[in-house]
């Protein structure tokens, strides 16, 4: 809602003009705009989102209990090991809470290309693997940003897999494995299959100053 | 996605193969199964213990105005832009990035994130926002795990937030870009990962944890 400064009569806030004496007011001109740029923005977004969903049929999530580690396949769709779509999608959402979330480098990626306001600055983000993991008990941002950090490490990479099997006595080769079996749509169907697909990342050269 | 627990049992493990003792009689040398808080010199410790190099370095003193941190930033900023980030010939990625235009880049490496550690919390650097005719200009990107993602991107909101800024990207990413003064914890502590132990008697030389001063 917005009052015309000359009627005083409320307006809807879609209106751009006052409807009773068709006054217009430069700020909220300006700020419909606004709006408007940023409902483009958004849109722009959702179709780069939908277009990558497309490519690809994968959705994914780390369920993380005390005790295990789960990957979730469903309906909902991602590229590239990322969530597009909202976790009430998901089947059995109710009973799936969702700390591990891919993809969230690439949507920022996506926000600063195709969003406004940032000319003239260059952002430079870490490997597009990591899964973001939100934690729910006060002690675990430590475990939290370590399972950030380690998602971000090349699985796909032999010369790494020794070193990343010791958090989970050879888990994540297992985990691999099955949920290639169990899904055999696609290898990408799950982030460790993206990552094998996408081959062994250049090896720790790059990463050494 | 190895679960807390399964890292705690890793991080026991460490400690059983005599990486960073001080580390664990200070807890005890026992964190399976309990709420003990860990810290970079834990993730440090975890990581080596399975072969991978992680340095820590510890920034301790605030140079600069009201208690801010601008060795932490630089540090940052020289990580994400690295000559070999990304297939990039050497000495290319600053040059060309303070030669960028107008439009904003913005270029996923194959560089990993940072472990951010302050008094009470950490979280995960996931980049830098630089502008590109002053490097000095500069905004973290940071990941907290103590909020949801939709806190870190507005995007994920429902229903979407309104802009009024005329600056959608920076709006939608309010969560997520940091600037200077909003780090002004008295210290902070980095873990960066640089790759894998060439050796075995390399990591096994790494037992002992010790972290490098950014002064």
């Amino acid at each position: 809602m917005w009052t015309c400064k000359k009627c005083t009569f409320e307006n809807d806030a879609v209106e751009r003009a006052c409807a009773m004496c068709s006054e217009t007011d430069p700020a909220i001109l300006l700020q419909l705009q606004r709006e408007e740029e940023e409902l483009q923005v958004v849109t722009a977004l959702k179709r780069k989102w939908d277009e990558d969903d497309a490519r690809s049929s994968v959705f994914e999530e780390w369920e993380d209990g005390e005790d295990d580690a789960v990957v979730t396949t469903g309906n909902s769709s991602t590229s590239s090991g990322q969530q597009r779509s909202s976790v009430n999608n998901h089947p059995g959402a109710a009973s799936v809470s969702t700390s591990g979330v891919a993809g969230l480098t690439t949507q920022i990626a996506d926000i600063i290309r195709l969003g406004g306001g940032m000319a003239g600055r260059t952002v430079r983000l870490c490997t597009p693997s990591l899964v973001y993991f939100a934690q729910r008990d006060s002690y675990t941002c430590g475990y939290r940003n370590l399972q950030m950090l380690l998602s971000s490490l090349p699985q796909g990479d032999p010369k790494w897999t020794c070193a990343l099997q010791k958090f989970s006595n050879g888990r994540f080769s297992v985990l691999f494995v099955t949920t290639q079996i169990f899904n055999t749509r696609a290898r990408r169907h799950c982030a460790f299959g993206v990552r094998a697909a996408a081959g062994p990342r250049a090896g720790m050269e790059g990463w050494i100053r | 996605m190895p679960s807390v627990y399964e890292l705690q049992q890793a991080l026991e493990l460490a400690w059983k193969d005599g990486f960073d003792k001080q580390g664990s009689k200070q807890l005890g040398e026992r964190v399976v199964g309990t709420r003990k808080w860990i810290g970079a010199s834990d993730v440090a410790t975890v990581l080596r213990w399975a072969g991978i190099h992680a340095e820590l370095y510890d920034f301790t003193v605030a140079r600069g105005s009201n208690g801010t941190h601008p060795d932490l930033f630089n540090f940052v900023a020289d990580f994400y832009t690295t000559p070999k980030a990304k297939g990039e010939a050497p000495s290319s990625a600053l040059s060309a990035l303070m030669k960028s235009g107008s439009t904003p880049t913005a270029t996923n490496t194959d560089l990993p994130p940072i472990f951010l550690q302050h008094f009470g919390h950490s979280r995960t650097i996931v980049g830098v926002d630089i502008r590109s005719s002053d490097k000095n200009d500069a905004h973290l990107l940071i990941l907290d795990p103590a909020f949801s993602q939709s806190k870190q991107i507005a995007l994920r909101q429902r229903p979407i937030p309104i802009v009024r800024t005329g600056r959608p990207s920076v709006t939608l990413l309010r969560g997520v870009r940091v600037e200077a003064s909003r780090l002004v914890a008295k210290q902070y502590q980095l873990v960066v990962v640089k790759g894998l132990y060439p050796s075995e008697s390399a990591r096994l030389a790494s037992k002992l944890l010790t972290s490098i001063q950014i002064t």
